[in-house]
């Protein structure tokens, strides 16, 4: 049984080193199919529940002073209405703001008296009159006089935007890709089979299975699809390290650690299975023609 | 795998006898088309016996070689049939053919010869393809080498071998499954008369042993100086049929004097 093994594992070997350069071509282009289908159609998935959590670029946050008065804050709440480029304004009582945050993490907020202070939430119709309006509320003299107490990450959220647009893209066009490495794959495994014409010939006159005589073949396609399948999964722990750094170093926000195991057994298994339907593929034609 | 103990040969020598009662090969009226209305064989019928000796011999395209792969499960009748030891080859299922062709050695007329391995592992090569272990293939092949007279040359490359032994090698090949049945297709066709000869002399030798040998070949000179059975074949139909005129020692005869001669009269049947 071992010897078997060995056999068919050696003969796998041997077509791959004959066929380095095709191979090469099939591993390269399995793994950035694979990069740019999964790895990013990952990161883009990320992308988007992080573009979640951060205020969307139709909307100011506005932060009061502490202890404002209820007339005054519904006065304010009127001016800002009366604002163009104004759609709606909405007061978040402080009380509502911290039994929410409180529901959502009870053990960082247990023991603790209630920070926030009220605020409102301004959605814009005008998204050019954005800074304008910030300015103007900032001037009102409810608010807080802290610069962060008006929030506007127009240009957080260009950035996010622009990030899940070329992931996006980039994902699309691994689907292309992933297609184009099928045709290396298959292309390989029928030169492999053409090349070795001997060795199959031999095999048939002396009565070798047709299991030995194929598993050889789906060994070479499996072995360039997993092989890809790792190095997809190191390109995008490398792509999601970059845009872990810029997302730090710009919005001072972290990602979730990334899930290596998981993406190196995942990719694997997406990039073995791929490359060796690709191979039967190939056996397939091979056996009718 | 080599040295068979007295029980298995024993056996053997049940199989060789029983097969002797009846045919060990028919074709039955067998019928090739080939795509494109061209015939392989028209209404081909014969009966061959376990131990012969047979020469297929005809212009080219008279349907020798298919008479071979129809054996072999190359070619496929569409008419009639060939029974081997009483089964329908062409009944038989895919999954069945490569334990069909363990039962028998194929020699190409080309060698195909794996020219990066040396003689001793072109045949090894076969061994592990049907599956012996290293252990085995370690044993087998210098006997199998040595049965065919090339194990001097062992370590060579195909590339640095005459024909002649290129062809010993093939046959070599043939033998790992230890077959009871050889089907040689033109094995003199790349020859000068020399090795051509030589080749004969190697597969009369193992049919002396007990061994069914079929040979398709158009080398008239070879086939006349064997005198083993002659079938004439011509646009796929037998026109004649001629018996051996050299007798010699076969398997049938040997088996029936006992284990005391203490020969090899085959292996395993298909």
């Amino acid at each position: 049984m071992f010897d078997r093994i060995a056999f068919v594992i050696g003969e796998a070997m041997i077509a791959l080193r004959r066929h380095a350069n095709m191979t090469f071509s099939s591993i390269t282009t399995v793994a950035i199919a694979l990069y740019l289908l999964g790895g990013l159609g990952f990161a883009y998935v990320r992308a988007i529940a992080f573009a979640e959590t951060i205020p969307s670029k139709f909307e100011i946050r506005v932060f009061l002073k502490d202890h404002t008065k209820a007339a005054d804050i519904s006065e304010t709440a009127k001016a800002i209405r009366g604002m163009p480029g104004v759609a709606s304004v909405n007061w978040i009582p402080r009380a509502k703001a911290w039994a929410k945050y409180r529901n959502e993490h009870p053990r960082l907020t247990q023991g603790l008296d209630n920070p926030f202070p009220d605020a409102y939430k301004v959605t814009l119709s005008q998204l050019d009159k954005a800074t304008a309006i910030a300015d103007n509320i900032r001037s009102l003299p409810i608010v807080d006089q802290d610069p962060e107490s008006v929030q506007y990450l127009a240009d957080e959220q260009r950035f996010v935007d622009g990030i899940i647009k070329v992931l996006g893209g980039l994902s699309s066009l691994g689907i292309l890709l992933l297609a184009i490495a099928g045709i290396l794959i298959f292309n390989t495994i029928r030169i492999a089979i053409i090349s070795r014409r001997t060795e199959i010939r031999i095999m048939q006159l002396v009565g070798a299975s047709r299991l030995t005589m194929g598993v050889p073949f789906l060994i070479e396609g499996l072995l360039q699809g997993l092989t890809g399948g790792f190095l997809a999964a190191l390109f995008v722990w490398a792509s999601y390290r970059t845009i872990e750094l810029r997302l730090l170093s710009t919005l001072n926000a972290t990602w979730p650690p990334f899930p290596a195991v998981n993406m190196i057994l995942l990719l694997g298994a997406v990039g073995a299975t791929f490359g060796a339907l690709c191979s039967l593929l190939a056996l397939q034609v091979r056996h009718h023609t | 795998m080599s040295a068979k103990s007295p029980k298995a040969r024993k056996v053997s020598y049940r199989r060789v006898n029983s097969a002797t009662t009846s045919p060990y090969i028919v074709y039955k009226d067998a019928r090739v088309d080939y795509p494109g209305h061209v015939t392989g064989l028209n209404g081909v019928s014969l009966e061959i016996r376990k131990g012969e000796f047979v020469f297929f011999v005809g212009r080219t395209g008279a349907g020798k070689s298919t008479m071979l792969k129809l054996l072999s499960h190359e070619t496929m009748t569409t008419g009639g049939s060939v029974l081997l030891q009483g089964r329908d080859v062409a009944r038989i299922r895919p999954g069945e053919v490569a334990h069909l062709r363990r039962g028998m050695g194929i020699v190409p007329q080309d060698f195909a010869l794996l020219p990066r391995k040396k003689v001793w592992e072109n045949v090894a090569y076969a061994m592990r393809a049907v599956g012996h272990t290293r252990r085995e293939v370690r044993k087998r092949v210098p006997e199998i080498l040595e049965q065919v007279s090339i194990a001097h040359r062992a370590d060579a490359f195909p590339n640095e071998l005459s024909g002649g032994e290129q062809q010993r090698v093939a046959i070599a090949r043939a033998l790992i499954n230890n077959p009871p049945l050889l089907l040689a297709d033109e094995p003199t066709g790349n020859l000068d008369p020399q090795h051509s000869w030589e080749i004969m002399e190697l597969l009369k030798a193992l049919n002396l042993k007990g061994t069914t040998v079929l040979v398709a070949s158009h080398d008239m000179l070879i086939v006349h100086r064997m005198g083993k059975r002659t079938v004439t074949l011509e646009r796929g139909k037998v026109t004649e049929d001629e018996p051996a005129t050299i007798l010699t020692w076969g398997s049938n005869e040997l088996s029936s004097l006992g284990t005391d001669l203490g020969v090899e009269t085959g292996g395993q049947d298909v």
